[in-house]
């Protein structure tokens, strides 16, 4: 498992998970709060990727 | 509400001064261990499964254990986020585990998923104070 993309979706679940059974309490809440995150953390990261693309070092 | 029942209220909040310290302690030993004392059965799981699964996936992905050093900032930050896993970090440290390979292709992954971890692991012991104290269900 050395792809990035992969290793960066396993690392949102488990974060994300964590995350939701601190800050909510309920299943369906937990159910929102953890797609909220692990969209966010996805979406937020491939954007940054693309962002970083147009200014390479 | 009774004047005695008032006081026994104000002088143990929650679970108790010994069993909020107990169950703090535990859970920056191992992760989920404070939760599992307090019976929060599925957190407790959750918590366990999910720091433990980072720090390995760092080890394994050629992560590097930072030695605890009083030298400049980073290595004690480092040092820091790495130590809230508790005993996973300490056994990895005397094992000689997580040597790190800085031309890795993961080497900064790796990184990332170790520190996560620990800092995670502290949000769940601050987690474990709240409910010890009533805070929070």
């Amino acid at each position: 498992m050395k792809n990035h993309f992969v290793l960066m979706l396993v690392f949102s679940i488990l974060t994300s998970l964590v995350l939701t059974l601190i800050a909510r309490n309920g299943s369906r809440e937990r159910l929102k709060y953890f797609l909220m995150l692990f969209c966010s953390f996805t979406v937020l990261s491939i954007v940054a990727s693309w962002l970083m693309y147009l200014f390479p070092l | 509400m009774p004047e005695t029942l008032k006081e026994n209220q104000q002088a143990e909040p929650g679970a108790g001064r010994a069993m909020t310290f107990a169950a703090c302690v535990a859970g920056a030993i191992i992760p989920g261990l404070g939760h599992a004392l307090l019976r929060k059965w599925d957190r407790a799981l959750v918590f366990f499964g999910c720091i433990t699964v980072m720090f390995i996936l760092g080890l394994q992905l050629d992560g590097r254990i930072v030695n605890p050093e009083l030298g400049s900032l980073f290595p004690i930050l480092k040092f820091i986020a790495e130590a809230g896993s508790g005993l996973l970090y300490w056994i990895s440290l005397l094992q000689g585990f997580g040597v790190g390979d800085p031309t890795a292709y993961t080497y900064d992954y790796a990184n990332v998923f170790i520190y996560v971890a620990g800092l995670l692991n502290m949000l769940v012991i601050v987690d474990v104070f709240d409910i010890a104290m009533d805070r929070k269900q």
